[in-house]
């Protein structure tokens, strides 16, 4: 796997490495160091679970035009380190794509970062057209995960340790016809999963789809869709498997004056080895819509779904409303409310009925070459009388941009949400705080600086506050030569829990050579 | 599955056909040949120079100015229908601008190159389709190199309109986006009409990173296998965008559980009152699913810190 990985690393360099050599591109190759200077319990601070201390190399936004219309693109982060994050693609439009992926992760556990896991994930994908109308495309991945983690909830006052070490692999293959407006696709799906501690985990995963879609002929402001697919799981160790059919159609109807009309049916069964667990789905919704692309657009529909099994049937109604409006140009105001309601039909179900109500409302300015700003309210409520809970959260969020040709560019915003759970027996209330900001100035004599910090705080049942305050200078030398030096504080508290504290210094330097040839 | 059921899936099924039997009857105007849209696109250069210029080094250049190898062949008047009365009348009303078209009229527009499940839902089950955003809500094709020609090639690029979701990878504990080990795309992705948030559906979006909690088993815990279209399944414990609780859990503690289990009394003495010191999955540790008991019991319960559990006589029978 090693020898895999290497492999992958090497073609990912080589490949510009030889573009470099023959032709002309432009990228950044990237030489630095990180300083960390880490102090209190590890496993809190999550912005700085994947961050390590020592040298890096990378190369980005390296993009290579190839005088056939090729086209060579990759971004490979922090080669010679544990997060590296390698991306690569190469293709030329209407030929063939191919594209390379690697990325790994790490997550602390515990105070000190002796428990950790890491996560890689490495990933293949490539198209293929052998003519025009007809696409076949496949690929595979790689993941995998070892270390030990920590029991949540365990009541040691060190926590239970839990080792994990596991494998999967994901592969697919398909083909895709396309013709002015029509296509017919099917793609096989795989996935494997293995784990090295316990076998009764593991399990294979299959599906094959089929999906058309097609506008009608010389109706063509009709379009029809439709498709299959089959799933199944399969626990390999006892054979006990569940598997799903599906089918769906959807119809779209683009009407005189900017008027549509839309539906689609779904349905679906489920079953496992065992008669019992068998289960079906069947949805119907209907959409209709009206759009005037100078003052808005309007949209409401309706869905109905069943959900069915030998023990309880419930049905679900939904209404959905939405739409948007503009009273200039420069203005947009939004809306949607969704609600839904599920009805246990025959037989008992854990939770009984459900009501959900969800409401969104958004608006948005947008200043002539200057910026924009947004203001963004959503709710969403979530009640059930048979067990007494009741889950209201609200979120309200304004985001702000401001480019001063001159000088900067500001960005600026501020989040606030409510959530309030209650059930019979307990509640749970919390307020967070989200206040962020960005400042960066434009380049004057090769100089460029910038600033930012974001502050969490989180209140009521909780009380948690975390902050990082952000700032860097680069310098350019040489016209294609840059240093850059970065400067990151982290901070998190909370305040109800004992050894809830950490804060880190990351000092970033780097130098970077404007690839452009 | 009661009979009522299995009249309406018969009822689904045999209207399912006949939407079906009409999709081989399809049989669409061919595009433009290679030379139409060299020498036709040719004349649109006299005036538009600018258009051409700026539409170098994109995926959209134009096969008779920058790309004559390119397999696809890409000219003004594949996407710019009315173009022959504009040559005589070059006036705005007369040439068709995609940007200024609803979702549909685009639709049928690009998708003339461009179909795959992406484009395809959008014109029928895709929420930003139904919210009347159109390809150019999204994408421009003048002037941008951006990969899949999104207006703004960041990694935050859903973030944009969707800023009440950025607020929440930002806090206690969310999935490393910010990293970009994950993009939106890794769970969004509109090619399966399963759930109104565009998610690929339960069985492969979360399992295709965590595994180790799926099934099947041989005791599930329902609410990990809600087969609904709405949701359900590991969101209705876990807030996958973000929480201020660890391990992305929607409330800290008993909580998440109580949202459908009240406490049994039993539970309220014996265990010296629970949700105060006691936390459930101390000994429902198989959550996610058991293959050793319907009640989701730790099997090694009488072997650990509660040695009492079974011998008391208590949990003799659960097992």
């Amino acid at each position: 796997m090693r020898f895999a990985k290497a492999l992958l690393i090497v073609a990912m360099i080589w490949t510009p490495m030889m573009a470099v050599a023959t032709a002309a591109g432009n990228g950044d190759i990237k030489l630095g160091y990180i300083v960390l200077d880490e102090t209190g319990n590890l496993s809190i601070d999550r912005a700085t679970f994947n961050d390590y201390e020592g040298a890096s190399l990378s190369l980005e936004n390296f993009r290579y035009d190839f005088k056939n219309s090729m086209l060579l693109r990759a971004n490979l982060r922090n080669m010679t380190m544990n997060n590296r994050n390698l991306t690569a693609d190469i293709g030329k439009a209407g030929l063939f794509s191919l594209k390379l992926s690697h990325n790994q992760f790490r997550r602390i556990y515990d105070f000190h970062g002796g428990s950790t896991t890491r996560r890689h994930n490495e990933g293949v994908s490539l198209t293929f057209h052998p003519v025009r109308y007809i696409e076949l495309f496949g690929g595979g991945s790689n993941m995998g995960r070892t270390g030990s983690t920590t029991d949540l909830f365990s009541p040691s006052p060190v926590g239970d340790r839990v080792d994990v070490d596991y494998k999967q692999y994901f592969y697919n293959g398909g083909a895709r016809i396309t013709y002015r407006g029509m296509m017919v696709a099917s793609e096989f799906r795989g996935n494997r999963f293995r784990d090295n501690l316990n076998v009764n985990r593991d399990q294979d995963r299959t599906e094959g789809r089929l999906t058309a879609t097609v506008p009608v002929p010389r109706y063509d402001w009709i379009v029809l869709q439709g498709g299959f697919r089959h799933f199944a799981t399969k626990y390999t160790k006892t054979d006990f498997t569940i598997s799903s059919n599906r089918g769906w159609g959807a119809a779209a109807l683009a009407l005189p004056k900017n008027f549509s009309l839309k539906y689609y049916v779904m349905i679906d069964r489920t079953s496992s080895d065992s008669d019992y667990t068998a289960t079906d789905n069947l949805v119907h919704a209907l959409y209709a819509g009206f759009t005037n692309l100078r003052y808005g657009g309007v949209t409401i529909g309706y869905q109905h779904d069943l959900n069915d099994q030998y023990l309880r049937e419930y049905q679900g109604n939904s209404f959905h409303g939405s739409g948007w409006f503009k009273p200039v140009p420069r203005a947009e105001l939004r809306a949607e409310y969704g609600n839904r309601a599920e009805d246990v039909k025959e037989g008992v179900r854990l939770v009984g009925n459900e009501d959900l109500n969800r409401f969104r409302l958004s608006s948005k300015y947008r200043y002539a070459d200057i910026g924009n700003i947004a203001v963004k309210y959503e709710g969403k409520v979530r009640k059930n009388d048979d067990i007494g809970s009741k889950i209201t959260l609200n979120r309200a969020t304004i985001d702000c941009g401001v480019t001063l040709k001159k000088y900067a560019t500001l960005t600026a915003g501020y989040s606030y949400g409510k959530g309030d759970y209650e059930n019979s027996a307990s509640n749970f209330k919390f307020t967070d705080h989200l206040l962020y900001g960005d400042a960066t100035s434009r380049e004057y004599r090769g100089l460029t600086v910038s600033a930012g910090a974001t502050y969490y705080r989180s209140k009521r049942d909780l009380n948690v506050e975390s902050f990082n305050v952000r700032c860097s200078a680069a310098f350019r030398f040489y016209d294609d030569m840059r240093f850059e030096a970065i400067y990151n504080v982290h901070n998190f508290d909370d305040f109800l829990v004992r050894d809830e504290y950490y804060t880190a210094n990351i000092v970033e330097i780097n130098l970077i050579k404007g690839l452009s040839f | 599955m009661s009979k009522q059921g299995s009249a309406r899936v018969s009822r689904t099924l045999l209207l399912l056909f006949l939407l079906f039997a009409v999709l081989p009857l399809a049989a669409a105007s061919p595009p433009y040949s290679r030379d139409d849209m060299i020498s036709k696109s040719g004349a649109c250069l006299e005036c538009h120079q600018d258009a051409a210029d700026n539409l170098k080094g994109s995926t959209h250049q134009l096969t008779m100015v920058d790309d004559k190898m390119a397999k696809v062949i890409v000219g003004c008047i594949g996407c710019h229908p009315g173009w022959e009365k504009h040559l005589e009348d070059p006036t705005k009303e007369n040439i068709v601008v995609p940007a200024n078209l609803t979702l549909a009229k685009q639709g049928q527009i690009c998708s003339g190159c461009h179909l795959n499940d992406h484009q395809a839902t959008m014109l029928t089950t895709d929420p930003h389709g139904r919210a009347q955003l159109a390809c150019t809500s999204c994408h421009t094709v003048h002037g941008n190199k951006a990969r899949s020609l999104v207006k703004d090639d960041k990694d935050d690029f859903c973030g944009a309109c969707h800023t009440d979701v950025v607020a929440q990878f930002k806090s206690r504990s969310a999935h490393p986006l910010v990293t970009d080990n994950i993009r939106c795309s890794s769970c969004h992705f509109p090619d399966d009409r399963k759930d109104a948030a565009l998610a690929r559906g339960i069985d492969w979006t979360c399992q295709n990173c965590h595994s180790e909690y799926s099934g099947p088993h041989a005791f599930e815990h329902p609410v990990t296998e809600t087969y609904s279209f709405n949701g359900g399944g590991c969101t209705e414990c876990h807030d996958p965008h973000g929480s201020p609780n660890d391990r992305l859990l929607a409330q800290p503690g008993n909580g998440v559980c109580l949202q459908c289990h009240g406490i049994p009394p039993a539970h309220r003495t014996a265990h010296s009152g629970l949700g105060a010191k006691v936390a459930c999955v101390n000994c429902h540790t198989d959550i996610h699913g058991s293959d050793d008991n319907g009640k989701l019991l730790d099997p090694q319960l009488n072997t650990k810190f509660f040695a009492d559990c079974y011998q008391s006589g208590c949990h003799d029978k659960v097992r």
